[in-house]
């Protein structure tokens, strides 16, 4: 319709894109907003401009708190991928269907699809604990 | 009801395939959609240029869609 063609896999990374850009969007919004306004007002005070102050006084500040919802976004974006089979790229769920058009067994393949998305998940919420304990306290 | 183990074990390395796809696939769209956010959301915070009307709209617009909402269960 516009003109531009994409293969599926660029669609689908596309449009997973924009639709974790908008959430991420809001985390880095609410986690700068989060910041007492004091801290912005301090800053001011002794002559810093606005991007300086959202550079060197909030963000430092904001970004431990979103990391917690930054990885939970991570995660949903993993579950989100399921998506893409509908668009026929070949991935975790587009494998499994494929599986099931043959051998016509869907309990057990769902089964192992579930327990597949259960490993990765359990593994990117390990890193994220993992990374939330290096971050530094203030 | 008999569970089919012969399938299973067979279908692991296919769907190893898939687990590939589906890291590659989250890899990538969670690197541009986090360039993407924090370009929205810092632009939602700073009040220069066309950059807050602009995400602000966007992501108003993402979180208030119908069709958005309608597609929730399905997630």
């Amino acid at each position: 319709m516009i003109g531009i063609r994409f293969d599926e896999f660029s669609a689908g990374v596309v449009a997973l894109s924009l639709n974790a850009a908008a959430f991420v969007a809001e985390v880095v919004r609410g986690g700068v907003g989060s910041i007492e306004r004091g801290q912005a007002e301090a800053a001011k005070a002794i002559g810093m401009r606005h991007r300086q102050v959202l550079v060197y006084i909030l963000l430092p500040q904001a970004y431990r708190q979103m990391v917690p919802p930054l990885t939970n976004e991570l995660i949903s974006l993993v579950k989100n991928s399921s998506l893409l089979s509908v668009i026929s790229v070949y991935e975790l769920t587009r494998a499994g269907q494929a599986i099931i058009s043959v051998h016509f067994v869907p309990f057990e393949i769902y089964t192992l699809l579930a327990l597949y998305y259960y490993v990765l998940i359990k593994a990117l919420s390990w890193l994220s604990v993992q990374l939330e304990r290096r971050l530094p306290t203030w | 009801m008999t569970i089919d183990w012969g399938i299973i074990l067979e279908s692991i390395p296919l769907l190893a395939e898939g687990v590939i796809v589906t890291l590659q696939v989250s890899a990538l769209s969670a690197v541009l959609g986090l360039a993407l956010g924090v370009a929205l959301g810092l632009g939602a915070v700073l009040s220069v240029g066309p950059l807050p009307p602009m995400s602000i709209s966007f992501v108003a617009h993402r979180f208030s869609s119908k069709s958005f909402w309608f597609s929730l269960p399905c997630l």
